[in-house]
């Protein structure tokens, strides 16, 4: 925990705790303890955090939340979060005011998360899903908390429940990539959510824009893109670089809870205006589950497919070369350098409500790298608490 | 298919004959009263009761903001009225507050003792909750039994 995250948590803490004369304040919480390896770790040397010495950090988790009423209207909410992940650094991943309008109308305002997938609301509570993290393949945007305000609209038409959401934002993360510290910084992040629910079945689509996106490179891949441009090849790099692009992210997401039966599916889509270094991707899952008393099992497929557009090259021999690398071969070097996948991911699981908000989950996943031709197997287990 | 038809009968027959003489072994636990304030006239279907129970309208049918309440965690009357109103465990309820109360989109219903749920209820219109049906009295009206 930095001397800044202490500061931040405390100031919150005091700030809800002095003026909450208003009303109780809540605590809630949630932890998960996890740990797996890859047992056959020759092809697939790492996987979703995990190698193939047994490893806990990954899917641990511990958070509290901390929920004020601030007037009849106005409600804050702190959530601080440290993952194994992150070091156990306490991270405060959401911390806004609710401004409650009416019965259907909530406006929130401060550090929110961007609705990007069916589970991106309580993505960290492993509790809420019946595995013991959401599918790696498919959820594979990591930076998603925004500052910024949303509103949340909920009416019902008949027997049909239905949530709107619209956010508004500025979404500032970083992250290490080739042991450099990477800072991305995206304005006007926005995006809206829409979830139809019926008793036993729901449906969900999302879509989200984000219209100046500048993806920080490491200094390699910035030495190979100025290489390029300065032996002679500017659209080359000009295309493999993402400065102020729009991207996009949309989702579509059912889910059937029928008796004992559990159905989720969900398909989603990144799609940059222009090729680049990270292209345009698909990823999908589903999962089928059985209740059996305190027992669910579940068998869950994934699959992400990342298919450059390499147009881009067209227009150059076959036998172009970056003079300033020494002569390496301009369309080898650049293919190596887009992101291509293909992987898929099958896995079994159980999850045993051994006490009502506690439960404990084993899993077997087979992973596939298609084009790389690799495969691995991941073993992992969590607890996972609410309280 | 007549097969079938018959055999199931014979089968509810029997289920219905063995259920009937565990009855008054078990009627004490049995029955769950949904209680409200006695000025509080709405007429409510089970699919309300539900709604209400899990978040998902604020409101009676009658307009009035509506206010669940529950009795604590190891209660029989809190299993009873999970599976019967709601038809779900207590740990698929668990996980569905955790998917609304960590994105700050939901509060579980406030929890309470059977004999303070009633004298609560009793003194406020807004209020709904849940008691054996044999402590029902006229301090509450009783709006559907399970």
């Amino acid at each position: 925990m930095t001397a800044r995250h202490t500061k931040t948590i405390l100031l919150l803490s005091l700030l809800f705790t002095a003026i909450s004369s208003y009303g109780e304040i809540t605590y809630n919480g949630f932890l998960s303890v996890g740990g797996g390896q890859l047992i056959d770790d020759d092809e697939i040397t790492s996987y979703a955090g995990f190698d193939g010495k047994w490893k806990s950090d990954p899917d641990t988790v511990f958070a509290l939340q901390i929920s004020a009423p601030l007037s009849d209207k106005l409600k804050g909410t702190a959530q601080f979060i440290a993952k194994g992940s992150d070091s156990y650094n306490v991270e405060a991943e959401w911390a806004y005011v609710t401004y409650n309008i009416s019965d259907q109308w909530d406006v929130r305002a401060g550090r929110l998360r961007a609705p990007l997938f069916s589970y991106s609301d309580f993505l960290d509570v492993g509790y809420a899903y019946p595995f013991i993290r959401p599918p790696t393949e498919v959820y594979r945007i990591l930076f998603t908390t925004i500052t910024g305000v949303d509103t949340l609209y909920n009416t019902s038409f008949g027997n049909w429940d239905a949530n709107f959401q619209f956010y508004y934002g500025r979404l500032d993360a970083s992250t290490f990539l080739a042991g450099e510290e990477l800072f991305f910084d995206l304005a006007d992040f926005t995006g809206v959510n829409a979830v139809f629910t019926y008793d036993w079945l729901s449906f969900r689509a999302t879509y989200n824009l984000a219209p100046k996106l500048t993806i920080p490179l490491p200094a390699a891949a910035r030495g190979l893109l100025d290489a390029i441009a300065g032996s002679g090849f500017p659209t080359v790099a000009e295309a493999l670089d993402v400065v102020d692009e729009t991207g996009a992210f949309y989702g579509v997401a059912m889910n059937i809870d029928l008796h004992d039966w559990l159905l989720s599916v969900e398909y989603t889509e990144v799609d940059f205006e222009d090729q680049s270094l990270f292209s345009d991707d698909e990823a999908w899952y589903f999962l089928v589950g059985k209740r059996m008393g305190d027992f669910t099992y579940h068998i869950t497929y994934e699959y992400r497919k990342q298919t450059p557009d390499l147009g881009f090259l067209d227009g150059f021999a076959d036998d172009s070369v970056i003079a300033l690398l020494g002569g390496l071969p301009l369309k080898p070097t650049v293919l190596a350098s887009v992101r291509q996948a293909e992987n898929n991911v099958l896995t079994f699981g159980v999850r045993y409500d051994f006490t009502p908000g506690a439960s404990l989950k084993v899993e077997f996943a087979d992973i596939e790298f298609e084009n790389l031709n690799q495969d691995g197997t991941l073993i992992s287990f969590s607890v996972d608490v609410v309280f | 298919m007549r097969d079938i038809t018959f055999f199931r009968t014979g089968f509810f027959l029997k289920v219905t004959l063995s259920v009937l003489l565990l009855i008054p072994a078990y009627s004490a636990f049995a029955e769950i009263a949904v209680i409200v304030h006695p000025s509080n006239g709405t007429a409510m279907e089970k699919g309300v009761i539900a709604k209400i129970f899990l978040g998902k309208t604020k409101k009676f049918p009658g307009g009035g903001t509506a206010v669940p309440m529950n009795q604590p965690e190891a209660s029989a009357e809190r299993a009873a009225f999970n599976k019967q109103a709601l038809n779900k465990t207590s740990a698929q309820l668990k996980a569905y507050w955790s998917k609304l109360v960590f994105t700050g989109k939901g509060t579980p219903p406030r929890e309470v003792d059977s004999g303070e749920m009633k004298s609560l209820i009793s003194a406020n219109p807004n209020l709904i909750g849940y008691i054996d049906a044999a402590q029902a009295d006229d301090s509450v009206r009783v709006i559907h039994k399970y």
